[in-house]
Protein backbone atom coordinates (compact mmCIF):
# COMPACT_ATOMS: atom_id res chain seq x y z
CA UNK A 1 0.00 0.00 0.00
CA UNK A 2 1.34 3.38 -1.22
CA UNK A 3 0.33 6.13 0.84
CA UNK A 4 2.75 7.53 2.89
CA UNK A 5 2.16 5.53 5.81
CA UNK A 6 4.79 3.04 7.36
CA UNK A 7 3.45 2.23 10.60
CA UNK A 8 6.70 0.65 12.86
CA UNK A 9 6.70 -2.43 15.10
CA UNK A 10 6.88 -0.55 18.03
CA UNK A 11 3.76 0.77 17.13
CA UNK A 12 1.77 1.98 20.55
CA UNK A 13 5.15 2.30 22.29
CA UNK A 14 6.43 6.14 21.67
CA UNK A 15 4.44 8.57 23.99
CA UNK A 16 2.48 11.32 22.03
CA UNK A 17 5.22 13.96 20.56
CA UNK A 18 4.20 17.42 19.39
CA UNK A 19 3.45 17.85 15.58
CA UNK A 20 5.74 19.94 13.76
CA UNK A 21 5.00 23.59 14.26
CA UNK A 22 4.86 24.69 10.38
CA UNK A 23 3.43 21.44 9.69
CA UNK A 24 0.33 22.18 11.96
CA UNK A 25 0.12 25.64 11.20
CA UNK A 26 -0.22 24.45 7.20
CA UNK A 27 -2.93 21.99 8.24
CA UNK A 28 -4.63 24.53 9.95
CA UNK A 29 -4.68 27.26 7.60
CA UNK A 30 -5.63 24.39 5.01
CA UNK A 31 -8.27 23.66 7.23
CA UNK A 32 -9.46 27.39 7.27
CA UNK A 33 -9.38 27.55 3.66
CA UNK A 34 -10.74 24.48 2.61
CA UNK A 35 -15.07 24.27 2.01
CA UNK A 36 -15.33 20.87 3.33
CA UNK A 37 -16.22 19.54 7.01
CA UNK A 38 -14.61 16.62 6.55
CA UNK A 39 -13.59 16.72 10.02
CA UNK A 40 -12.76 19.18 12.54
CA UNK A 41 -9.46 20.90 13.43
CA UNK A 42 -8.82 19.49 16.57
CA UNK A 43 -9.57 16.29 15.72
CA UNK A 44 -7.66 16.08 12.83
CA UNK A 45 -4.03 18.01 14.88
CA UNK A 46 -4.64 15.13 17.19
CA UNK A 47 -4.76 12.56 14.61
CA UNK A 48 -1.22 14.04 13.12
CA UNK A 49 0.13 14.01 16.41
CA UNK A 50 -0.96 10.07 16.59
CA UNK A 51 0.52 9.42 13.56
CA UNK A 52 3.64 11.27 14.07
CA UNK A 53 3.64 9.60 17.88
CA UNK A 54 4.02 6.53 15.98
CA UNK A 55 7.01 7.30 13.77
CA UNK A 56 4.17 7.41 10.63
CA UNK A 57 5.63 9.55 7.76
CA UNK A 58 3.18 12.32 8.25
CA UNK A 59 4.83 15.09 6.36
CA UNK A 60 4.39 12.54 3.46
CA UNK A 61 1.12 11.95 4.38
CA UNK A 62 0.14 15.50 5.09
CA UNK A 63 1.83 16.53 1.67
CA UNK A 64 -0.97 14.75 -0.13
CA UNK A 65 -3.96 16.19 1.25
CA UNK A 66 -2.36 19.72 1.44
CA UNK A 67 -2.32 19.53 -2.46
CA UNK A 68 -5.30 17.31 -2.87
CA UNK A 69 -8.38 19.02 -3.84
CA UNK A 70 -10.26 16.10 -4.90
CA UNK A 71 -12.79 15.74 -1.73
CA UNK A 72 -12.57 11.74 -1.82
CA UNK A 73 -9.15 11.90 -1.25
CA UNK A 74 -9.59 14.14 1.48
CA UNK A 75 -12.03 11.88 3.21
CA UNK A 76 -10.29 8.66 2.48
CA UNK A 77 -7.05 10.35 4.00
CA UNK A 78 -8.80 12.09 6.90
CA UNK A 79 -10.88 8.86 7.37
CA UNK A 80 -7.71 7.27 8.03
CA UNK A 81 -6.12 9.88 10.36
CA UNK A 82 -9.31 9.65 12.38
CA UNK A 83 -8.39 5.44 12.25
CA UNK A 84 -5.30 6.18 14.28
CA UNK A 85 -6.97 7.88 17.00
CA UNK A 86 -8.92 4.70 17.49
CA UNK A 87 -6.05 2.78 17.46
CA UNK A 88 -4.92 4.66 20.22
CA UNK A 89 -7.87 3.04 22.91
CA UNK A 90 -8.26 -0.27 21.35
CA UNK A 91 -4.32 -1.41 20.76
CA UNK A 92 -3.63 -3.65 17.88
CA UNK A 93 -1.62 -6.79 18.49
CA UNK A 94 1.90 -6.60 17.41
CA UNK A 95 1.09 -8.11 13.41
CA UNK A 96 3.49 -7.81 10.39
CA UNK A 97 3.74 -4.02 9.42
CA UNK A 98 1.13 -4.35 6.28
CA UNK A 99 -1.34 -6.46 8.33
CA UNK A 100 -1.74 -3.38 10.65
CA UNK A 101 -1.67 -0.87 7.61
CA UNK A 102 -4.40 -2.83 6.03
CA UNK A 103 -6.48 -3.07 9.05
CA UNK A 104 -6.03 0.60 9.71
CA UNK A 105 -7.39 1.20 6.31
CA UNK A 106 -10.00 -1.17 6.21
CA UNK A 107 -11.17 0.16 9.65
CA UNK A 108 -11.77 3.58 7.71
CA UNK A 109 -14.84 2.97 6.13
CA UNK A 110 -17.60 2.79 8.78
CA UNK A 111 -19.87 1.37 6.00
CA UNK A 112 -17.28 -1.81 5.78
CA UNK A 113 -16.94 -3.93 8.78
CA UNK A 114 -13.82 -4.21 10.58
CA UNK A 115 -12.30 -7.07 8.69
CA UNK A 116 -8.55 -8.09 6.99
CA UNK A 117 -8.14 -6.15 3.68
CA UNK A 118 -8.60 -9.63 1.60
CA UNK A 119 -11.90 -9.53 2.52
CA UNK A 120 -12.38 -6.02 1.04
CA UNK A 121 -10.39 -5.54 -2.17
CA UNK A 122 -12.63 -2.48 -2.81
CA UNK A 123 -11.31 -0.80 -0.34
CA UNK A 124 -7.63 -1.13 -1.70
CA UNK A 125 -8.84 -0.10 -5.28
CA UNK A 126 -10.31 2.93 -3.61
CA UNK A 127 -7.52 3.68 -1.72
CA UNK A 128 -4.83 3.31 -4.68
CA UNK A 129 -7.47 5.80 -6.47
CA UNK A 130 -6.75 7.65 -3.82
CA UNK A 131 -3.08 7.31 -4.08
CA UNK A 132 -3.39 8.25 -8.23
CA UNK A 133 -5.46 11.26 -7.60
CA UNK A 134 -2.89 12.80 -5.33
CA UNK A 135 0.32 12.20 -7.37
CA UNK A 136 -1.95 13.57 -10.52
CA UNK A 137 -2.51 16.26 -8.43
CA UNK A 138 1.16 16.78 -7.01
CA UNK A 139 2.12 16.52 -10.54
CA UNK A 140 -0.42 19.79 -11.73
CA UNK A 141 0.93 21.70 -8.72
CA UNK A 142 4.48 21.20 -10.44
CA UNK A 143 3.12 21.98 -13.68
CA UNK A 144 1.55 25.28 -11.90
CA UNK A 145 5.06 26.37 -10.76
CA UNK A 146 6.71 25.92 -13.93
CA UNK A 147 4.23 28.05 -15.79
CA UNK A 148 4.81 30.73 -13.17
CA UNK A 149 8.09 30.78 -13.56
CA UNK A 150 7.49 30.51 -17.39
CA UNK A 151 8.39 27.11 -18.26
CA UNK A 152 6.01 27.11 -20.76
CA UNK A 153 7.14 23.69 -22.76
CA UNK A 154 8.14 22.40 -19.78
CA UNK A 155 4.84 22.88 -18.36
CA UNK A 156 3.53 21.55 -21.55
CA UNK A 157 5.41 18.60 -21.56
CA UNK A 158 5.03 17.44 -18.25
CA UNK A 159 0.98 17.29 -18.99
CA UNK A 160 1.99 14.79 -21.12
CA UNK A 161 -1.57 15.68 -22.94
CA UNK A 162 -3.32 13.72 -20.07
CA UNK A 163 -7.06 14.89 -19.74
CA UNK A 164 -6.86 14.12 -16.29
CA UNK A 165 -3.23 16.31 -15.45
CA UNK A 166 -4.52 19.16 -17.82
CA UNK A 167 -8.21 19.41 -15.54
CA UNK A 168 -6.27 19.37 -12.42
CA UNK A 169 -3.75 22.03 -13.46
CA UNK A 170 -6.87 23.76 -14.96
CA UNK A 171 -8.69 23.14 -11.52
CA UNK A 172 -5.73 24.58 -9.39
CA UNK A 173 -5.20 27.66 -11.89
CA UNK A 174 -8.59 28.99 -11.06
CA UNK A 175 -8.50 28.69 -7.65
CA UNK A 176 -4.96 31.12 -8.42
CA UNK A 177 -5.07 34.43 -7.05
CA UNK A 178 -3.66 37.97 -7.25
CA UNK A 179 -1.08 36.84 -10.55
CA UNK A 180 0.82 39.67 -11.87
CA UNK A 181 0.88 40.30 -15.75
CA UNK A 182 4.07 38.41 -16.61
CA UNK A 183 2.23 35.67 -15.03
CA UNK A 184 -0.90 35.62 -16.64
CA UNK A 185 0.69 36.24 -19.83
CA UNK A 186 2.51 32.61 -18.70
CA UNK A 187 -0.94 31.07 -18.34
CA UNK A 188 -2.17 32.49 -21.55
CA UNK A 189 0.55 31.02 -23.30
CA UNK A 190 -0.13 27.61 -21.81
CA UNK A 191 -3.55 27.51 -22.47
CA UNK A 192 -2.68 28.44 -25.78
CA UNK A 193 -0.10 25.40 -26.08
CA UNK A 194 -2.57 23.00 -24.99
CA UNK A 195 -5.49 24.30 -27.31
CA UNK A 196 -3.29 23.96 -29.87
CA UNK A 197 -0.87 20.77 -29.24
CA UNK A 198 -3.37 18.37 -27.82
CA UNK A 199 -6.38 18.93 -29.91
CA UNK A 200 -8.00 15.58 -29.08
CA UNK A 201 -8.86 16.57 -25.25
CA UNK A 202 -11.99 16.22 -23.44
CA UNK A 203 -14.66 18.45 -25.23
CA UNK A 204 -15.88 20.16 -21.76
CA UNK A 205 -11.92 20.51 -20.80
CA UNK A 206 -11.43 22.42 -23.95
CA UNK A 207 -14.25 24.50 -23.13
CA UNK A 208 -13.40 25.46 -19.75
CA UNK A 209 -9.20 25.96 -20.95
CA UNK A 210 -11.47 28.52 -23.43
CA UNK A 211 -13.49 30.05 -20.70
CA UNK A 212 -10.61 30.19 -18.67
CA UNK A 213 -8.15 31.77 -21.19
CA UNK A 214 -11.56 34.68 -21.68
CA UNK A 215 -11.02 35.28 -18.18
CA UNK A 216 -7.89 35.87 -18.00
CA UNK A 217 -7.48 37.87 -21.52
CA UNK A 218 -10.23 40.19 -19.83
CA UNK A 219 -7.68 40.09 -16.56
CA UNK A 220 -4.81 41.26 -18.72
CA UNK A 221 -6.42 44.12 -20.73
CA UNK A 222 -7.86 45.36 -17.35
CA UNK A 223 -4.11 45.19 -15.70
CA UNK A 224 -2.70 46.42 -18.80
CA UNK A 225 -5.17 49.56 -18.73
CA UNK A 226 -4.77 50.18 -15.26
CA UNK A 227 -1.25 50.60 -15.77
CA UNK A 228 -1.96 53.28 -18.32
CA UNK A 229 -4.64 55.05 -16.21
CA UNK A 230 -3.76 58.02 -14.17
CA UNK A 231 -3.83 59.11 -10.34
CA UNK A 232 -5.28 62.39 -9.44
CA UNK A 233 -2.21 62.67 -7.30
CA UNK A 234 0.10 62.51 -10.51
CA UNK A 235 -2.09 64.89 -12.79
CA UNK A 236 -0.20 68.17 -13.89
CA UNK A 237 -1.13 71.38 -12.80
CA UNK A 238 -2.89 72.06 -16.05
CA UNK A 239 -4.91 69.15 -16.19
CA UNK A 240 -5.85 69.84 -12.27
CA UNK A 241 -7.32 72.48 -13.11
CA UNK A 242 -9.84 71.24 -15.19
CA UNK A 243 -10.40 67.80 -13.43
CA UNK A 244 -11.40 69.68 -10.02
CA UNK A 245 -13.92 71.30 -10.95
CA UNK A 246 -15.41 68.93 -13.18
CA UNK A 247 -15.67 66.46 -10.34
CA UNK A 248 -17.25 68.88 -8.67
CA UNK A 249 -19.75 69.33 -11.07
CA UNK A 250 -20.28 65.92 -11.52
CA UNK A 251 -20.82 64.98 -7.18
CA UNK A 252 -22.94 68.02 -7.53
CA UNK A 253 -25.51 66.68 -10.28
CA UNK A 254 -25.57 63.52 -8.27
CA UNK A 255 -26.44 65.03 -4.92
CA UNK A 256 -29.92 66.35 -6.70
CA UNK A 257 -32.38 63.30 -6.85
CA UNK A 258 -34.98 65.50 -8.83
CA UNK A 259 -34.91 65.16 -12.51
CA UNK A 260 -32.38 67.45 -14.50
CA UNK A 261 -33.84 70.39 -16.14
CA UNK A 262 -33.73 69.80 -19.70
CA UNK A 263 -31.01 73.05 -20.33
CA UNK A 264 -28.64 71.59 -17.71
CA UNK A 265 -28.96 68.17 -19.25
CA UNK A 266 -28.07 69.60 -22.55
CA UNK A 267 -25.22 71.43 -21.26
CA UNK A 268 -23.57 68.27 -19.55
CA UNK A 269 -24.15 66.46 -22.72
CA UNK A 270 -22.31 69.40 -24.82
CA UNK A 271 -19.24 68.84 -22.48
CA UNK A 272 -19.38 65.03 -22.40
CA UNK A 273 -19.69 65.16 -25.97
CA UNK A 274 -16.45 67.45 -26.46
CA UNK A 275 -14.32 65.42 -24.36
CA UNK A 276 -15.34 61.81 -25.82
CA UNK A 277 -14.77 63.56 -29.11
CA UNK A 278 -11.47 63.93 -28.39
CA UNK A 279 -10.94 60.50 -26.99
CA UNK A 280 -12.10 59.28 -30.54
CA UNK A 281 -9.89 61.95 -32.23
CA UNK A 282 -7.00 60.09 -29.70
CA UNK A 283 -8.03 56.63 -30.50
CA UNK A 284 -7.74 57.58 -34.44
CA UNK A 285 -4.54 58.67 -34.22
CA UNK B 1 -32.43 71.20 -9.37
CA UNK B 2 -32.71 72.63 -6.03
CA UNK B 3 -34.08 76.24 -7.43
CA UNK B 4 -33.78 77.75 -10.34
CA UNK B 5 -30.77 80.15 -9.32
CA UNK B 6 -28.69 77.03 -8.61
CA UNK B 7 -29.74 75.37 -11.73
CA UNK B 8 -28.44 78.70 -13.71
CA UNK B 9 -25.46 78.60 -11.44
CA UNK B 10 -24.46 74.80 -13.09
CA UNK B 11 -25.40 75.35 -16.40
CA UNK B 12 -22.95 78.49 -16.21
CA UNK B 13 -19.93 76.78 -14.99
CA UNK B 14 -20.32 73.98 -17.55
CA UNK B 15 -20.28 76.00 -20.06
CA UNK B 16 -16.75 77.42 -18.11
CA UNK B 17 -16.04 74.06 -18.28
CA UNK B 18 -16.74 73.71 -21.85
CA UNK B 19 -14.72 76.71 -22.82
CA UNK B 20 -11.85 75.71 -20.61
CA UNK B 21 -11.63 72.54 -22.13
CA UNK B 22 -11.40 73.83 -25.86
CA UNK B 23 -9.07 75.60 -24.64
CA UNK B 24 -6.47 72.78 -23.19
CA UNK B 25 -3.46 71.77 -24.92
CA UNK B 26 -3.85 68.61 -26.81
CA UNK B 27 -1.46 66.39 -24.51
CA UNK B 28 -3.47 68.24 -21.55
CA UNK B 29 -6.24 67.24 -22.84
CA UNK B 30 -5.02 63.68 -23.39
CA UNK B 31 -4.05 63.43 -19.87
CA UNK B 32 -7.52 64.89 -19.11
CA UNK B 33 -9.00 61.87 -21.19
CA UNK B 34 -6.74 59.30 -19.10
CA UNK B 35 -7.67 60.41 -16.19
CA UNK B 36 -11.33 60.25 -17.04
CA UNK B 37 -10.73 56.57 -18.26
CA UNK B 38 -8.89 55.35 -14.89
CA UNK B 39 -11.26 52.50 -13.41
CA UNK B 40 -11.08 54.61 -10.29
CA UNK B 41 -11.97 57.80 -11.46
CA UNK B 42 -15.35 56.01 -13.52
CA UNK B 43 -16.12 54.44 -10.42
CA UNK B 44 -15.72 57.57 -8.33
CA UNK B 45 -17.82 59.77 -11.50
CA UNK B 46 -20.10 57.12 -11.48
CA UNK B 47 -22.01 58.54 -14.85
CA UNK B 48 -23.92 55.29 -15.66
CA UNK B 49 -25.52 56.44 -12.39
CA UNK B 50 -25.83 60.23 -13.22
CA UNK B 51 -27.03 58.76 -16.74
CA UNK B 52 -29.78 56.56 -15.41
CA UNK B 53 -30.90 59.41 -13.09
CA UNK B 54 -31.35 61.67 -16.36
CA UNK B 55 -31.55 59.36 -19.09
CA UNK B 56 -34.29 61.05 -20.71
CA UNK B 57 -32.96 64.37 -20.48
CA UNK B 58 -29.87 63.80 -21.79
CA UNK B 59 -31.78 61.30 -24.82
CA UNK B 60 -33.32 64.16 -25.65
CA UNK B 61 -30.42 65.99 -26.51
CA UNK B 62 -28.53 63.83 -28.92
CA UNK B 63 -30.78 61.00 -29.30
CA UNK B 64 -28.47 58.90 -27.87
CA UNK B 65 -26.40 59.63 -25.14
CA UNK B 66 -22.78 59.05 -25.55
CA UNK B 67 -21.75 59.91 -22.39
CA UNK B 68 -21.79 56.09 -22.67
CA UNK B 69 -17.60 56.42 -23.79
CA UNK B 70 -17.21 56.87 -20.21
CA UNK B 71 -19.07 54.05 -18.42
CA UNK B 72 -17.42 50.76 -17.94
Amino acid sequence: MELGIHAPSNLNKNPLKPVDQQLEEKITDYLKSSSRSVHNPTEFKTSVALLNSKGMDVKSFCKQILNSTNTNDLNAITNILKQTGQLENEPIPQESQTKQNLIMQNQTNANIPKSTINENPNLLDQLKIVQTSATDQLLAGEIISLIKKGSIQEALTKTNGSDVIIDKTLSLLKKTNMLNQQQIQSIIAFINGVLANFPSLNPSIMESLKEKLDKLKKELEHIEKSEESIDEKHLSESAEAFVEPFMDLIDNLHQHEGNMPKDVANALSELLQKIEDTGDDDGKQ
Amino acid sequence: MASNDSHQAVIAEIHRLIKHYDALPPDIKKEVIRFLQSPHTITRLNLKKLQEKHNQQIMQKDGLGNINLYVV
